[in-house]
């Protein structure tokens, strides 16, 4: 009772700084989104929107909110494609360097001036093919330093259009990106600098529906460069998978080395809606081999895996993806995205000995809404998850965890970013004490493509006491 | 002008309906009964009844080397910030460190529950009873010699 008690003022905290925040979001009346959830409201943040636009069948519709709609690897995370590069360059920065959709062209920052004039409705500018057979013709419009050449033999009707995406390479040979990480944190008055993330993604696509794809990632300490490098198990295959798509209703399949795919893949690998499942992107340990196959079908999306891992309490291999221990696994990840808001649920079963960490099950719930879709003058996008979920301790005895996660964005001008975010895990359900509430408040600027700085103050109030509070920094780079 | 607003209102009620019904059913989870009794009580066999030094360094070392160590000093000297070679700073790179600096540690783990710090989760429950029960059994360890 008294633990039910002192939980009470964190609980109605929680609620009021997320009833404050909507409250002087809404009073505002200006703007917000999460990637995916809020792109449904243009359909020029993607792509270049000709005119004389026909949508084809279903099965060759690339348009979709599902994660593959913008990263090379289905399940999410990482390496952007053309739709996903084309969104990075036009929608999210305060500069622009692809056409600025439509809709967004008196968003930009005050006294920012217009760096952004192109425009899909601009008869000076390419408006992109409107069929198939019409992109053919726009080769010659490439001009891309970070995606060269075309996989072997005629472009099919699953393939990124080329044209479509500007002077992006829709469909290359070969691209490489780069992810970096820096991250400071101000935590009881002390300064911590480290390099959290180094990631070198490289995709090689030879022929039509076959990519290999590559990225070997450096885990970050935050005691400095030094110790990052001299970890043995960095750098290492974040992900190596060979991967067939271009198939009807965006259908794939993939096999090697990923994260399975389950619940929202959030970047925040501290989160503990990824952490608690062993899904903390940002480590080896979570990574698992395996297959993995899924479509999207405009807006429904599944992604089903089933796959082998190392045991729980050791670091694979960081080059030999097959380095893994006795049992196995399989995640299944379906839903609906649509425009304005996405339900979704997932599944993840891990099946090993007891030394090897031990059973798990566990069920997730997930939604986007987007009213930013509904109406130019709410541009919010909210998302959640709950999870729910068994797991075996040492003794071999069973017990629940249970994590939920929301948080609430406001995008007041393309380029920055208001976040709220709340998450609560217990880790045991029969353990008392043992749960948290998390709060964070903070900022995303990306002032041009591939430069995002992200700000956050994170409140901290574990059941047992010793509440606290850090001020984190992250700039990223990425392209 | 008043459709639009309408629609909007309508707009804003559903999200705040959605936020406070999840709000509220989290609250139902948070609240209905999440364990009365710590880890000890409810599975003793869940941790080793006698941990090794083993055990106990490699929890430490993932959970608190990264900012305790050696060189943390040296780094935060340089940027400027007053880290410096303050003597109450632990480096647990050692078994010296941890062993010299466990009443510190204990006080920060066990009665604050401060670290790791911020929003760092905490250690968990099993983290806590290995550390707990080698300290009960007399931290053994390679730089004690038992
Ligand atoms: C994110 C970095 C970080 C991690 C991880 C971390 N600490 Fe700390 N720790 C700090 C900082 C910053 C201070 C300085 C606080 C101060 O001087 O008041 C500190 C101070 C301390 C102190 C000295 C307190 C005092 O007032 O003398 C102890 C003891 C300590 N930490 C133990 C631990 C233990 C044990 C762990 C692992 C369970 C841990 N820390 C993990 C950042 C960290």
């Amino acid at each position: 009772m008294h633990g039910q008690l002192r939980r009470l003022p964190v609980l109605a905290f929680a609620v009021l700084t997320m009833l404050v925040g909507l409250v002087v979001c809404f009073t505002i009346a200006l703007s917000t989104p999460m990637y995916s959830g809020r792109s449904g409201r243009t359909c020029d943040n993607c792509h270049l929107t000709p005119n004389d636009w026909v949508n084809p069948p279903l099965a060759e519709r690339k348009c979709a909110l599902a994660c593959q709609a913008c990263h090379v690897d289905p399940a999410g995370g990482g390496m952007r494609n053309a739709s996903g590069r084309f969104y990075g360059r036009a929608t999210l920065p305060m500069i622009a360097l692809s056409p600025r959709p439509t809709a967004d062209w008196d968003r930009r920052l005050p006294g920012f001036g217009r760096w952004d004039r192109a425009t899909t409705y601009s008869h000076d500018l390419p408006l992109g093919p409107n069929t198939f057979e019409e992109s053919h013709a726009y080769y010659d419009s490439i001009s891309d330093w970070a995606a060269w050449g075309r996989p072997y033999g005629p472009p099919t009707k699953y393939d990124f259009f080329q044209g479509r995406y500007g002077s992006i390479n829709a469909d290359p040979f070969f691209r490489i990106g780069i992810d970096i990480r820096f991250a400071a944190l101000v935590s009881q008055g002390e300064l911590l600098r480290f390099p959290m993330q180094l990631d070198v993604p490289v995709s090689l696509h030879p022929i039509h529906h076959l990519t290999l794809f590559v990225n070997t990632g450096v885990r970050g300490q935050s005691s400095g460069y030094s110790e990052t490098f001299d970890d043995s198990h960095t750098p290492y295959f974040r992900e190596l998978f060979v991967l067939t798509q271009e198939w009807p209703y965006q259908a794939y399949a993939k096999a090697g080395r990923f994260v399975p795919s389950y619940g929202l893949r959030l970047d925040d690998h501290t989160s503990r809606i990824r952490r608690e499942f062993e899904l903390d992107g940002a480590l080896p340990e979570s990574r698992v081999t395996g297959v993995e196959v899924g479509a999207a079908p405009n807006y429904p999306f599944l992604n089903l895996s089933w796959f082998t891992m190392a045991s729980r309490t050791r670091t694979p291999d960081p080059w030999n993806i097959f380095d893994v221990d006795e049992g196995w696994g399989t995640a299944l990840n379906l839903g609906y995205r649509s425009e304005g808001w996405s339900l979704g649920g997932s599944a993840l079963l891990r099946r090993r000995p007891i030394r090897e960490g031990g059973d798990t099950s566990t069920l997730g719930v997930y939604g986007v809404l987007n009213p930013w879709y509904f109406s130019r003058r709410v541009p919010l996008t909210y998302q959640a998850e709950f999870d729910y979920g068994s797991y075996q301790r040492l003794s071999g005895r069973k017990t629940n965890h249970a994590v939920f996660y929301q948080e609430l964005n406001w995008l007041v001008f393309n380029g920055v970013n208001l976040l709220a975010a709340y998450d609560w895990a217990d880790p045991d359900r029969e353990v008392i004490d043992d749960e948290s509430h998390r709060l964070s408040g903070g900022f995303q600027i990306t002032p041009i493509p591939g430069v995002t700085v992200d700000g956050r103050i994170r409140g901290f109030f574990p059941a047992a006491g010793g509440d606290d509070a850090d001020f984190f920094l992250q700039l990223h780079l990425w392209w | 002008m008043f459709l639009k607003r309408s629609g909007n209102s309508y707009l804003r009620l559903l999200l705040v309906i959605s936020i406070v019904a999840l709000t509220i059913f989290v609250a139902a989870v948070v609240g209905c009964a999440s364990g009365d009794r710590p880890l000890e009580a409810v599975d003793p066999d869940s941790v080793p009844a006698d941990p090794t030094w083993d055990q106990v360094f490699s929890i430490i070392q993932r959970e608190c080397t990264p900012c305790h160590n050696d060189d943390n000093g040296k780094d935060e000297d340089d940027d400027g910030s007053e880290n410096g070679d303050d003597d109450d700073d632990p480096n647990y790179e050692t078994c010296e460190g941890v062993v010299g600096g466990l009443s510190d540690l204990y006080d920060e783990v066990f009665e604050k529950n401060t670290m790791p710090p911020g929003a760092w989760p905490r250690l968990t429950s099993e983290e806590k009873l290995i550390i707990q029960r080698w300290i009960d059994n007399g931290v053994k360890s390679p730089c004690t010699g038992n």
